[in-house]
């Protein structure tokens, strides 16, 4: 096992920022989210998660898709992205989030350009989480504070080092451009290393049991228990926009001088707006409808669709919702009552 | 679809159409710029397309056209007074448009070889099943099928479409045509009456058919009864659904009903398919 000593992490920034651009998590109107670095100082690793979600680094909110000249010319190819880029202390659940995208921009085959062209391009260093927030539920969710899933590289913060460990081969690649900062783990630090693996596991203290949960959602599109939770609701999309595994947009053409740009940017199913046709038709009127779909698309049509559900248990929803409606509670409700 | 499935075919408008009295619904007739893109662009009937208008956006639409008929594509668009349909129906000959497709699932025009076909539609819904009768009466094709029936109805008799056309399909003795109306006026010397009331006098047994209903809700909600009455499984009733739609591609996250997206596993769905799913659409 290698290490990287906290007093050299600045070593090994610099030298990833040598070859890289790096992304990391950096204070920004008093919240943590993923910026490109130009300085390690700026990096913050005091903290549990990222406030955005970083899958916006891969589909940001806003993006220019094409340009048009009025007269001619549509082109056929999306913009290259020029140096690869490390995203550096991104959470193992968000790195997860990752691979629950790559299965809608990939689905059956169609790729989506803009998305892949940045995905393929990135490494992920994924910090393990020794310090879970109260609203974390990962291991409901089939994974757990040191899933080493869709990471690169991983990361383990011990008392005074990094434990460093490469997972893939874009890993191992970083790991011996590195290799020089690196220094072999004592007995003790292995010892710490294990210790604080299995405690991070039970440091997760909130559960939801989620053991049969898609099938039985399936016969459950009209029942009663969905008059329940969206009454508190504002409708304020929130929970959707910090959402990492949500991947819901619209397009739209801007009209600039002789150019029109196409672009597209997050959409929200919480909004009556979102499903709303040109004839005035709208099959989700209500907001009972719209939270029902979130939940639903979560838990059944995606698992439906994909194999796996779309929740990566990181809480931002919890954390962030104004009226304080809590996934965790609908999720142990549906479980409850009779199907 | 190219590399890029957000980047649509350039295409020419080569004609326009006014299809109805009230003028709000015209056909476009639209030629490929570049003769690659017009072999790229594969489609069967029940396809559709995202349309743009540079500058105002894209829309899904039906191809109307049908692929037996080469060198032209067209779209039957009805003016909802919404911002993509408006720019278009503004848009004359000559003019250059955006079309990137094709998309969805498409009619079953193989499955369905042998069998006693019946077309029936209401109001300007009949885009993609004049799409459908094309093809399947090309003459390469129309072997392969037994009887084929058409049933349509509008509004008013200046609220059908493709009237040149229909007049073509009533000539042609191995097509049964019922035009109807809901209200007739002083011209009219056809049917008067609801489709699904004339169905219910066309259809009388299922016949080894298969059935392909489009039109307004209302419409489609009359005649699945009077299918099933006579006897058609399920399977065998086809329909063509909307919701609101951006990407086409599965992506976007807008136009699923229940698990299914209706721009990748629809817009084509069979009654039985319906039946599983939510009725939220
Ligand atoms: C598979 C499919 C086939 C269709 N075929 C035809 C056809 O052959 N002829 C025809 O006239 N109309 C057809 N429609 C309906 C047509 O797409 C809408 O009338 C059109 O999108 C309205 O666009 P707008 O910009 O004028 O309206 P706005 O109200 O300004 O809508 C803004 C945008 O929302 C989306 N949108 C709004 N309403 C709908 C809708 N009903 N369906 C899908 N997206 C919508 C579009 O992206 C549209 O550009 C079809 C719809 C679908 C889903
Ligand atoms: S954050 Fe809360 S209030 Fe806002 S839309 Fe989501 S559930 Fe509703
Ligand atoms: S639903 Fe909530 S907890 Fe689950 S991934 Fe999205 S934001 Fe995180
Ligand atoms: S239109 Fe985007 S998912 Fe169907």
């Amino acid at each position: 096992m290698k290490l990287i000593k906290k007093n050299r992490l600045k070593d090994f920034l610099n030298t990833l920022m040598n070859y890289y651009d790096v992304f990391a998590p950096v204070l920004k109107h008093k919240k943590i989210r993923f910026q490109k670095i130009s300085t390690p100082e700026e990096v913050i690793l005091e903290y549990s998660n990222t406030h955005n979600k970083p899958t916006e680094l891969f589909f940001p909110q806003c993006e220019v898709l094409f340009e048009v000249d009025l007269k001619e010319n549509i082109p056929e190819q999306p913009p290259k992205p020029d140096k690869p880029v490390i995203v550096f202390g991104i959470r193992p659940c968000d790195a997860r989030s990752l691979q629950i995208l790559d299965k809608v921009f990939h689905w059956d085959g169609v790729d989506d350009p803009y998305y892949f062209a940045r995905r393929n391009n990135a490494i992920l260093i994924v910090m393990g989480c020794t310090e879970p927030r109260s609203t974390c539920f990962c291991t409901s969710v089939g994974s757990g504070p040191m899933d080493h899933n869709g990471a690169d590289l991983f990361l383990t913060e011990l008392p005074e080092a990094y434990a460093i460990e490469p997972v893939s081969e874009k890993g191992k690649a970083v790991f011996e451009q590195v290799n020089d900062l690196l220094e072999d783990a004592t007995e003790g630090e292995l010892k710490s290393l294990a210790e604080l693996t299995r405690r991070a596991e039970q440091m997760i203290d909130s559960e939801v049991n989620l053991n049969g949960l898609s099938d039985k959602l399936r016969g459950m599109f009209d029942h009663p228990v969905w008059d329940e939770f969206h009454l508190s609701c504002i409708g304020c999309g929130t929970c959707t926009y910090l959402c990492p595994t949500c991947h819901c947009f619209d397009i739209l053409d801007e009209k600039k001088g002789n150019y029109v740009r196409r672009i597209r940017f997050w959409d929200c199913c919480m909004y009556p707006y979102f499903t709303l046709q040109s004839s005035g038709h709208n099959p989700r009127p209500t907001q009972k409808q719209r939270v029902r779909q979130r939940v639903m698309h979560k838990f059944q049509y995606f698992v439906e669709n994909f194999g796996e559900i779309a929740c990566v248990g990181c809480g931002r929803c919890i954390l962030n919702c104004p009226v304080n409606l809590d996934i965790r509670s609908i999720l142990k409700r549906l479980m409850e009552v009779k199907g | 679809m190219g590399i890029n499935p957000y980047t649509p075919y350039p295409v020419t408008i080569k004609r326009v159409v006014v299809e109805n009295e009230d003028k709000d619904i015209k056909s476009f007739e639209l030629v490929f710029t570049n003769p690659e893109h017009e072999k790229a662009f594969n489609y069967l009937p029940g396809q559709f397309a995202e349309i743009s208008v540079w500058g105002y956006g894209e829309c899904p639409i039906g191809m109307a056209s049908s692929p037996t008929e080469k060198g032209i594509l067209r779209f039957t668009v009805k003016k909802t007074g919404g911002v993509v349909t408006t720019a278009l129906h503004n848009l004359q000959p000559g003019r250059q448009i955006g079309v990137r497709g094709p998309l969805g699932n498409s009619y079953p025009v193989n499955e369905i070889k042998g069998k006693n076909i019946f077309i029936i539609g209401g109001g300007f819904a009949f885009t993609t099943l004049r799409s459908l009768l094309t093809y399947l009466i090309h003459p390469d094709n129309r072997n392969n099928y037994a009887d084929i029936t058409v049933i349509y109805g509008a509004r008013s008799p200046g609220e059908l479409i493709y009237k040149d056309e229909i007049a073509l399909w009533q000539q042609r003795d191995d097509l049964n045509v019922y035009i109807t109306v809901d209200k007739a006026d002083e011209h009219w010397d056809g049917l008067e009456g609801f489709v699904p009331t004339i169905a219910e006098q066309v259809i009388k047994s299922w016949d080894n058919g298969v059935a392909f209903v489009c039109g307004p809700p209302i419409m489609i909600k009359f005649t699945i009864p009077v299918l099933l009455k006579a006897g058609f499984p399920p399977e065998l009733i086809y329909t063509s659904l909307e919701m609101r739609m951006k990407c086409g591609i599965g992506k976007c996250g807008r136009c699923n009903i229940g698990p299914k997206y209706v721009c990748k596993h629809g817009p084509i769905f069979t009654f039985a398919e319906l039946q599983q799913l939510p009725s939220e659409y």
